[in-house]
């Protein structure tokens, strides 16, 4: 990794005299990160973004105009786009810090996105993952230091049920408010979470997780490949392309033939096999865990319950889960189950969360940290 | 007769004062709490700060809520300063006589029926799964918090939080 260059893109930003406020609401994601801004004096959203979570540092003696601008440090799309010349950083693996250079660079560059003037305070109020310890808030603390004045770490299932509901509907007889009595199934990179909303904050009771998730099923899709052709040459990144475009449970469409390259020549593999039977471990996890929760949940609740189970998350975007599972609950004996599927919005309803409480937060609430 | 100007400075240093003395009687009563004195801590708890809160709030003439927040924000700090001290305490004691130092810890009691709102705080609740969960579930609401009420949300991450970096 070019450290120089790291170095540079982390100058500290001058002391300035705040006369606006810019609202953020920010989900700080493993695969992607959901950017919402608005100034405290307007409803409307100005900035709306969604980037995948990654650096891509300029591996050394890269010629001059392969990248653009002859830029050091890349971010998201334009870092994956030239993955070849680039050393890629994932500033964090299951929801967590897991680079803070790398956190820090990012974070900067999701500051460079907001296209403020000079004299703005901006107050940010960042989704942490549900089990994030203290030493995981701290490394998003430093991670943001420089980045933003005032923040506010927030738990995402709880940003996540403040950003699905619309207040603005509450009154409508044909609006189904979906944290009243809703089992939310959110399949991210490192963990999937299963919460049931009851029209409060989840309590203990009220969730269950597991960590085979995204991450999960690219490792184990992976080993798998490996195992039924040893000479193929496929990093788990790969993998992960594989899954994101062709994922499915049950039965696929079509056999899933791909490219991979065994000693420096391009064959095809078919992986069927392998990645239905990665996906298939998810949608038994989630099955297993949506029953532990029914159990939890008051019997009378339960047939209303039954019909408002949501899919959430990257992993819900799995071909044929949202079926999968409604069909395997009904042949476990659940009556009339519902489950539809979000899809990859949720990162925007953590991030719309985010910015619902950066609205009414108290000034005594928010953290102030060094520019 | 004193000035107007006099009369505020009066009132401010009478107001420190009083604040002084809180914060003394509040770090007294965790203490205690903590030696397993709780006759002792409850008989600050419930009858001499009350009355020196009172004065203070009528003393300060500031805004009821921001005189509750900032009462709130003394309860944790202190709470929060006893309890550091307490954890350095029993790990220097586990060093020097480890066999001892868990049999010094003592449990925190449930909040008694008459203590006032604001000091329900300072006494633990009672085990429960709930309870035990928190420390490591970092997003479990301590209590049932309406979706709509995000300044209790926001207020209950924060003490959640508090209590978690304590443990860590």
């Amino acid at each position: 990794m070019n450290s120089s260059s790291k170095s540079a893109a982390l100058e500290e930003t001058p002391v300035q005299t705040a006369t606006d406020t810019l609202l953020v609401g920010l989900d700080f994601g493993t695969n992607t990160s959901a950017l919402l801004a608005s100034s405290s004096k307007s409803n409307d959203i100005s900035i709306r973004e969604l980037i995948p979570s990654i650096v891509g540092y300029a591996k050394d003696g890269i010629l001059d105009g392969v990248l653009p601008g002859n830029a050091t440090v890349l971010f998201g799309n334009e870092a994956l786009k030239r993955k070849l010349y680039v050393n890629l950083v994932r500033p964090l693996k299951g929801g967590t810090i897991a680079d803070l250079d790398s956190a820090r660079h990012f974070a900067r560059h999701l500051r460079s996105r907001l296209s403020i003037s000079p004299n703005t305070e901006i107050r940010a109020v960042i989704g942490v993952p549900a089990k994030a310890d203290p030493s995981a808030r701290e490394a998003l603390r430093q991670a943001v230091t420089g980045v933003f004045d005032k923040v506010l770490f927030i738990p995402e299932p709880f940003l996540a049920a403040l950003g699905l509901r619309d207040e603005s509907r509450l009154g409508d007889a044909g609006y189904a408010d979906p944290v009243r009595n809703s089992l939310f199934i959110d399949i991210g990179g490192g963990s999937t979470d299963l919460c049931l909303m009851r029209g409060y904050y989840p309590q203990a009771e009220d969730q269950v997780s597991t960590t085979f998730a995204g991450d999960a099923i690219d490792q184990m899709v992976h080993n798998a490949i490996l195992q039924t052709y040893p000479d193929c040459q496929i990093s788990l990144h790969k993998v992960c392309e594989i899954k994101e475009r062709h994922s499915f449970v049950m039965s696929p469409e079509t056999q899933v033939v791909v490219d991979l390259v065994v000693a420096g020549r391009t064959r095809q593999f078919d992986v069927t096999e392998q990645l239905g039977a990665g996906c298939d471990a998810l949608l038994k996890h989630i099955l297993d865990l949506s029953r532990t929760l029914i159990a939890r949940a008051d019997p009378d609740a339960v047939p209303e319950l039954l019909q408002n189970i949501v899919l959430t998350g990257g992993g819900s975007l799995v071909r044929g889960l949202g079926v999968a599972l409604q069909t395997l609950l009904i042949e476990d004996g659940y009556e009339n189950p519902k489950v539809s599927v979000i899809g990859p919005n949720y990162k925007e309803q953590v991030a719309r969360g985010a910015l619902k409480a950066a609205r009414q937060a108290k000034e005594r609430q928010w953290q102030t940290i060094l520019r | 007769m004193p000035s107007p100007a006099q009369n505020t400075e009066e009132t401010t240093a009478e107001a420190d004062r009083l604040w002084r003395l809180i914060a003394g009687h509040l770090r007294e009563a965790c203490i205690l709490r903590r030696q397993g004195r709780h006759h002792a801590a409850a008989e600050i708890l419930e009858r001499e700060l009350p009355p020196l809160i009172r004065q203070w709030s009528t003393e300060c003439a500031l805004p009821t809520a921001e005189a509750k927040a900032r009462l709130n924000q003394l309860f944790t700090d202190e709470q929060a300063r006893v309890e550091s001290h307490w954890i350095i305490a029993r790990f220097l004691a586990a060093n020097n006589d480890p066999g001892n130092a868990a049999d010094r810890l003592v449990a925190f009691p449930t909040a008694p029926a008459a203590t006032p709102s604001g000091m329900q705080s300072l006494f633990a609740a009672p085990p429960s799964q709930a309870t035990s969960a928190a420390m490591f579930f970092p997003a479990i609401a301590p209590r049932r918090i309406p979706i709509a009420d995000v300044v209790d949300m926001i207020d209950a991450t924060q003490e959640i939080a508090r209590t978690a970096a304590l443990h860590h």
